[in-house]
């Protein structure tokens, strides 16, 4: 009977994939340059933050790392570099949806993305939309989406980046990359490389991170052609390989080896007409994993899925007021794994989008989706949203949303324990934000409560086995606020974000704070440049979260500074040298009980922009 | 809270969120009695990955309740996923399996002596013969060749052994100078029950029993019961539970008795000429001089784990469906088949031990 919680501790471990996708911008030619439009189109009640490159930039490693720095997303990260979920508004991992070019990529095993399996080198934006976003991006978007964007550029240029950096714990990052087009033609290509043995000091120990080494190699490549006027090709592609340890704990020492294989490619022909625009996609993605209990050893666990998505988009501009948009998208999902045989599942689904602008200063949208799923029944969901403009610096953004999650392959099919007769968790929610914009000020403040039912949750059952159930009930509600000053003077440029998030997600029954998810938390980041300098500094507040067992596992406050100095900015070819320490006050902090966080470290960066 | 929520909802614009609900520092710091006899000591393991073990003790009469001894007598925690413990003279052993180590206590006053973490891999369960104390190792849960019993001499607190054995050695225990390692089988399952002589410390003899061998009992007349739970029904090749009756002065099986189809008991306990075991929730009792399985069950726990009887008193441990954050141990009349008392634990208690 013990054996089950070894297997379960199995289940754990199984697989993470994940991806991305675009949305984001400003600028007049978004309808070319974006392959997500929806996002900007189709969003205006709704908080979207933006991470432009200049951010990506200053936290390389780790995706967890950008957005625990960048973001309101808590995460809870099993130790540096390790198995990484989100927690976005006190949702659990598997409601928050990453969304690559506009596919949701979740994984189909366990409906997470490990957000340490991105490597964001190679997009040129991440953007982060709070709130329900099933409407558009299907299962898990709940707590909020998160979308990874390639834009390509119709306009002549070919620029090209190369980047070294170096850094502590033998941490080695090397990335390529080249953005080039014309009028007609457009792509990028890039590929990175990433490898640290990880195995920093625990402060205050005789021990050092042990079995925490990792490595992931990343390649994207996006190309657009104009065939006609007013039709585009689009080819997106990315491959991300990834072998990791996985650490020990302060009182657990580990073997353990994992590999994730993901490849995801996508086809879109994009005709753009004066009042009727349509999309067709197709795409293919795959999400592999191997498990290894010892790496030593050639035993291993697998799973693998590959899924087809066919996808079209179709924008009719009733008027220049009223826009209606239908989406219809089919996907068929194989899985096989050593723990669930070979799974298949076919999903429909269609959506009616419409977009509604009464006057200048008035926005609404109203939309609604209905799934067909192979084996059971998802529920109907919409959402609707609305701005308005109250003045020139204020308008209000609120939406309200019925969302879902679809029960995985693992929960259904995982051998033994999965539950074939699950439903899909359902959930409702409401947001009302605020946006004051005011000179050099944006500030942005939202408030949501959101109530979950039948959540899906794996619990002994009266065989002692373990078993995924829909049992749970959650609400969450709580105020998020996000500050952005920008001051230029002269040749001195200053910019300060600032995000605080206070959450409260609570059990129904229990009416108890949900374990690891903190009340307070806050990131704050400070840019300054000076011709040819420039720096930053970052700092994260991290509440205290509780741990299994209800212990407290205490705050802590991390600072991260960087400097650069452009050599050569005059010429044709640029070369930036940085320095960057992370956990600048050496600070000893937890992220996850017992998984000491690294040190005090140091990176050397060389960029070479050609 | 209704109102708090409404409340945040439009107050959104300020911000006045200075201090959050403290209204979870309701643990209670215990002070250690420093004398945990005559009483139920309970393993717990602990969350998988991101945990730590730890002990409760229960005075016997269910009075006294002090969860988390070790780490108030230590003022450090147990390791990852306390799994069992073993007892000599006044010595308890602590395997922690996810640690890969043995914690040594006094088990009157739960003081550490010593922590032994080389040696071990993927510790269950451990017995005491001669001042040795035999561990079962799994290796790699997946792995059938690199599974042992390990030797620990007591006095030294240092192996001298390691014994190779068949996969995934579970349940262990002694009689005089044999002892018997139970093949539950690793991740995935085996049929083999393995008898050592703990004066040689080489296998002797291995046994071909039922599929999935969990539990082993020894009664008053020395004969060795071994309960099999069958292969489950996930695996291709379902099996059928059975009871292995095993005569300890041939290490030769008695006889057999099989469950019906679909049955898959688990956690034999034996105590007073009867025998209790555990199946889908439900304890059952029969006379070990039965030659049938008993057809109704004595009474439902609803997620048992595992329990140890005592005289009058069955003492189960019940995983809160609802919540990983409690288990319980049920005490049950056995007169009367009712629940006495109902107590909190930490998480995932797995196994009961008598102190006294």
């Amino acid at each position: 009977m013990k054996q089950n919680i070894v297997v379960f501790f199995a289940v754990c471990y199984c697989v993470l994939s994940f991806g991305q996708t675009p949305t984001d911008s400003i600028q007049f030619l978004d309808e070319i340059e974006l392959s997500d439009v929806k996002l900007k189109r189709n969003a205006a009640g709704f908080k979207v933050t933006v991470l432009n490159d200049s951010v990506l930039n200053k936290n390389t490693s780790t995706f967890t790392d950008l957005l625990r720095f960048n973001s309101n997303i808590y995460f809870k990260e099993n130790g540096f570099g390790m198995v990484s979920s989100p927690s976005f508004r006190g949702t659990n991992a598997s409601q928050t949806a990453v969304i690559w070019n506009g596919i949701n990529i979740n994984s189909q095993l366990n409906g997470q993305t490990d957000f340490n399996t991105i490597n964001t080198t190679n997009f040129s934006s991440v953007d982060i939309k709070s709130g329900g976003g099933s409407v558009q991006y299907g299962s898990g978007s709940i707590g909020g989406t998160v979308h990874l964007n390639n834009k390509l550029q119709f306009i002549n240029h070919f620029n090209s980046t190369a980047r070294v950096s170096l850094g502590s714990f033998n941490t080695k990052q090397y990335s390529l990359s080249t953005d080039f087009g014309n009028t007609n033609f457009a792509g990028n290509i890039g590929v990175s490389y990433v490898d640290s043995d990880n195995d920093y000091k625990y402060l205050d120990t005789d021990l050092t991170n042990q079995n925490g080494a990792f490595n992931n190699q990343n390649i994207n490549a996006n190309l657009g052609y104009f065939i006609s006027d007013t039709d585009v090709l689009k080819l997106y592609h990315q491959t991300f390989f990834s072998d990791r340890n996985f650490s020990g704990t302060l009182v657990a020492p580990s073997k353990s080896g994992y590999k994730d294989f993901n490849y995801r490619n996508m086809l879109e022909w994009s005709h753009i007409g004066t009042t009727i625009q349509s999309k067709f996609k197709v795409a293919n993605l795959h999400e592999e994993y191997k498990y290894f209990e010892n790496k030593e050893k050639a035993n291993f666990s697998f799973g693998k899925v590959n899924t087809l998505v066919l996808k079209h988009d179709l924008n009719y501009d009733v008027s220049d007021k009223i826009a209606l948009k239908s989406i219809l998208e089919y996907n068929t999902i194989d899985g096989e794994g050593g723990s669930f045989g070979s799974p298949n599942r076919q999903v429909f689904s269609a959506t009616a989008l419409l977009q509604h602008n009464p006057t200048k200063k008035i926005t609404y949208g109203l939309n609604l989706r209905k799934d067909f799923t192979s084996g059971f029944t998802s529920p109907l969901v919409f959402s609707v949203d609305s701005k308005i403009q109250l003045t020139k610096n204020y308008a209000i953004k609120i939406n309200a949303s019925k969302n879902y999650r679809v029960p995985t392959f693992n929960d259904l099919f995982w051998q033994p324990g999965g539950n074939p007769d699950l439903v899909p968790e359902s959930s409702y929610q409401i947001d009302l934000g605020q946006e004051l914009n005011y000179k050099k000020i944006n500030l942005k403040l939202n408030a949501y409560y959101i109530t979950t039912s039948d959540l899906i949750q794996w619990r002994p059952n009266t065989s002692g086995l373990w078993s995924p159930i829909n049992i749970a009930e959650t609400e969450h509600y709580g105020v998020e606020a996000e500050l952005g000053f920008k001051q230029q003077f002269k040749n001195h440029n200053l910019e300060l974000k600032g995000l605080y998030s206070y959450t409260i997600a609570e059990d129904k029954t229990a009416s108890q704070q949900l374990l690891y998810v903190p009340f307070h938390k806050a990131n704050a980041n400070l840019s300054y440049g000076y011709k040819q300098f420039s720096m930053y500094y970052q700092h994260l507040f991290n509440g205290e979260v509780f741990t299994l067992s209800r212990d407290e596992l205490p705050f802590y406050n991390v600072s991260n500074i960087g400097v650069a100095y452009n050599l050569n900015s005059k010429g044709n070819t640029n070369y930036i040298v940085e320095l960057k320490v992370n956990n600048i006050f050496n600070t000893y902090y937890e992220n996850v009980a017992l998984r000491p966080m690294p040190n005090r470290n140091f990176t050397i960066q060389t960029t070479i922009k050609f | 809270m209704k109102l708090n929520k409404l409340a945040i909802l439009a107050l959104s614009i300020s911000l006045a969120f200075t201090s959050c609900s403290n209204d979870d520092d309701s643990t209670v710091t215990v002070e250690p009695i420093l004398e945990y006899v005559n009483g139920i000591i309970i393993t717990e393991e602990g969350n998988f990955t991101n945990g730590t073990g730890a002990i409760s003790f229960v005075s016997n009469d269910l009075e006294y309740v002090e969860n988390t001894v070790f780490e108030n007598v230590n003022e450090e925690t147990l390791g990852n996923l306390v799994q069992s413990m073993a007892f000599d003279g006044s010595l308890g052993y602590i395997i922690e399996n996810g640690s890969n180590a043995l914690k040594v206590v006094n088990r009157y006053t739960f003081q550490a002596i010593t922590t032994i973490s080389s040696g071990l891999d993927n510790p269950r369960y451990m017995t005491v013969v001669n001042g040795k104390g035999y561990i079962t190792n799994w290796g790699d849960g997946n792995d059938e060749t690199d599974d042992y019993v390990a030797v620990l001499d007591l006095n030294t607190n240092t192996f001298v052994s390691q014994i190779p054995v068949a996969f995934g050695p579970e349940a262990i225990v002694s009689l005089n100078d044999n002892i018997y390692v139970a093949h539950q089988g690793g991740f995935t399952q085996n049929n083999q029950l393995t008898v050592i002589n703990a004066v040689s410390d080489e296998v002797i003899t291995t046994l071909t029993v039922g599929d999935v061998p969990n539990s082993l009992q020894i009664d008053e007349s020395d004969t060795l019961w071994v309960l099999c739970g069958g292969n489950p029904n996930h695996t291709a090749n379902e099996t059928d539970g059975a009871l292995y009756k095993i005569n300890t002065s041939t290490n030769t099986i008695t006889s057999s008795i099989t469950f019906d189809e679909g049955l898959h008991p688990s956690n034999l306990y034996y105590d007073t000429n009867n025998l209790y075991y555990g199946l889908s929730g439900d304890v059952y009792k029969m006379s070990s001089a039965e030659s049938t399985l008993p057809e109704i069950a004595e009474f439902s726990v609803s997620n048992l784990y595992d329990f140890s009887v005592r005289g009058n008193q069955l003492f189960a441990l019940d995983h809160n469906v609802y919540s990983s954050e409690t288990s319980y141990l049920k005490v049950f009349s056995l007169d009367t088949n009712s629940e006495i008392k109902s107590i909190d634990l930490g998480p995932f208690a797995g196994e009961v031990y008598f102190n006294n």
